[in-house]
């Protein structure tokens, strides 16, 4: 008791030390907090973002392939894929025209509103037909609204289309198949005369296909697309995922994974970097507030070195002023990590804080108890000629 | 022979090639003020470290009414013998005037009530104010911080005195009324006190003088 009062008497360090461990804890406060809304942004990032990628078919090698299109649909069997989107290519012409030019582009989708997205283009559908529709439904097609107006085609005409090479060149005994047009669409910028066509049409083993041998398929896959999208739920994994779809997607056939992953991780290196500074410089200063509260625990003790030498003089053993003082000082830091403690439970302080004051005060002690060893053995005659130095 | 007995005492420092003292002769009665004078460098500090029990003599030994100290422990010395009066009056500096004296009295294990009242005794036989009583060693002059250290040694009821330069930071009038208090407490409390200085003055108030020079210690 009589330490405590004497500490009362002159509470400069005891006040430096409590305003050591107070600093400490808004410090670790502020860092948290600051942390916390790093990681609250790439999160809300991370939510916000829609991952796109893509299966592009390789074209390196064709020949005796499979048409795989169940890759598409195999992913977007997949829970972490929200949707899928097929684009694909096939050459192809106007069954009877001559075929001395470049073969028209006709795409075949899976989901018709969500390839006019896609490729920027505005359909018009006729009377009871929709968008949502259209791919359900066998042998129709739309037309690109120039084409149709050059061609003379109109809404409920039949067009007869049947498959080309990449050479321009009409194929003799291609199949041909008599589609119904249901619609139009504009593409303002675009050039190439095409033909949008539910994706049965172009490899549905019980129909006519317009891909249909080496050559078409070569085209198909040089142009054709996988469109998908991962539920946001997955982003923040996404390499994992990715990994595994790529696994999938390798195993399927000759395919490739584009993510579009770049721009996402762009903007949020920038946060994790700084989330990452914050982590690791908060460690050096919580280290120097830890050093200040050992440096102050040593400069009170340093104080106490008269008492010490006076009641060894007096006959006290070196071990009980020892045991006394160290009892002392740790009841004094415990007594001055108590408002700390109050402060870090106010701010909603984490477990780190309250490790952090434990860690302060087993320091502060330990380094104070060396001091107070070295002190309690020292020679009389040291201690005593040092004090008269003072 | 009662009182304090050096005989051949001796000493070096660790380390140290030459020792400080050696062969040391010589007694301190009770009830006598002796001291001791010599050049700077001579060894009369250390003399008084040996008197005061912060160490033992390397040759030699230091007898109290005729039995050898320091074979055991020596806290039970410094806690039975003798008290030691400092030139910076070594009080505690967090504690009152009253609280310096009141300390060797409670580790008697007097209560707290008891060791108040003698300790006021013994501030009062040191003419030290009531008023400065509850006083903090920083907030009293030099004089007044070397009563209240003089008190406490008359709290702690040892037999031997030892005052390494009592007076060294006092003015003339407080030197002259600290050594009176330091001759009276001797003569009427039987104590040996032993003053070590370097003022002839100091000295010459001394029952017994004697010079420290070159490892020897003569009376004069």
């Amino acid at each position: 008791m009589m330490f405590l009062k004497r500490m009362w008497r002159k509470p400069l360090i005891p006040l430096l030390i409590l305003a050591g461990f107070l600093a400490a804890v808004l410090f670790m406060a502020v860092n948290e907090n600051n942390i916390r809304k790093n990681l609250q942004a790439i999160d809300q990032m991370y939510d916000n973002a829609t991952i796109e990628c893509q299966i592009i078919p390789n074209s390196v090698s064709v020949t005796g392939l499979e048409l795989s299109p169940f890759s598409a649909q195999e992913i977007s069997r997949r829970e972490e894929v929200t949707s899928c989107l097929s684009a694909l290519f096939s050459p192809g012409y106007l069954y009877g025209e001559k075929a001395d030019a470049e073969p028209y582009v006709i795409y075949g989708t899976n989901d018709l509103k969500g390839f006019c997205q896609k490729m920027s283009i505005t359909p018009t559908m006729a009377e009871g037909h929709t968008v949502e529709n259209f791919c359900e439904e066998k042998a129709v097609c739309l037309l690109m609204d120039k084409f149709a107006e050059k061609k003379g085609y109109k809404i409920g005409d039949t067009v007869l289309l049947t498959g080309g090479g990449e050479r321009g060149t009409y194929i003799e005994g291609a199949p041909v198949q008599e589609l119904t047009v249901v619609g139009t669409y504009s593409n303002e910028g675009g050039t190439v005369e095409a033909f949008v066509v539910p994706e049965s049409c172009i490899y549905e083993k019980d129909q006519q296909r317009l891909i249909f041998n080496d050559d078409t398929r070569r085209l198909w896959y040089k142009y054709s697309k996988f469109y998908f999208t991962i539920d946001s739920a997955y982003n923040k994994n996404f390499k994992e995922l990715e990994a595994s779809l790529e696994e999938q997607i390798g195993a399927m056939g000759d395919y490739t994974l584009h993510s579009g992953t770049r721009e996402l991780e762009e903007s949020i290196r920038p946060l994790e970097n700084k989330l990452e500074l914050q982590r690791w410089l908060s460690i050096p200063i919580r280290l120097a507030f830890v050093g200040l509260s050992a440096l102050l625990t040593l400069l009170l003790l340093a104080q106490e070195r008269q008492e010490i030498l006076i009641r060894r003089m007096r006959g006290e053993s070196g071990l009980r002023v020892m045991l006394e003082t160290f009892g002392a000082v740790c009841l004094l830091l415990i007594l001055l990590t108590l408002p700390a403690v109050l402060l870090a439970v106010l701010l909603d302080g984490s477990r780190v804080m309250l490790e952090h004051l434990i860690f302060s005060v087993v320091i502060s002690g330990i380094s104070g108890g060396v001091l107070l060893a070295v002190l309690c053995r020292k020679g009389l005659i040291s201690l005593y000629q040092s004090s008269k130095q003072e | 022979m009662n009182g304090l007995e050096l005989r051949n005492v001796g000493f070096a420092y660790p380390k140290a090639k030459k020792p400080v003292l050696s062969d040391l002769c010589a007694s301190f009665a009770p009830g006598t003020v002796s001291s001791i004078r010599g050049y700077s460098g001579a060894g009369k500090s250390t003399l008084l470290y040996l008197i005061a029990g912060m160490d033992r003599p390397t040759e030699g030994e230091l007898l109290w009414n005729g039995s050898p100290i320091g074979h055991g422990d020596l806290t039970q010395y410094r806690r039975k013998i003798v008290s030691l009066i400092a030139q910076s009056y070594l009080l505690f500096p967090n504690r009152t005037a009253m609280e310096n004296v009141c300390y060797p009295l409670l580790l008697e294990g007097k209560s707290r009530e008891e060791a108040r009242e003698e300790a006021k005794r013994h501030l009062n036989s040191v003419r030290l104010g009531e008023e400065l009583y509850n006083r903090l060693p920083g907030n009293l002059s030099g004089g007044e911080q070397q009563r209240v250290a003089i008190a406490r040694c008359l709290a702690s009821h040892t037999p031997l005195i030892a005052a390494d330069e009592p007076t060294g930071n006092l003015d003339e009038d407080n030197t002259v009324d600290v050594m009176n208090i330091l001759t009276s407490l001797a003569r009427e409390e039987n104590k040996t006190i032993i003053v070590v200085t370097h003022d002839r003055m100091v000295a010459e108030l001394a029952q017994t003088q004697y010079v420290l020079s070159h490892g020897n210690l003569r009376i004069l």
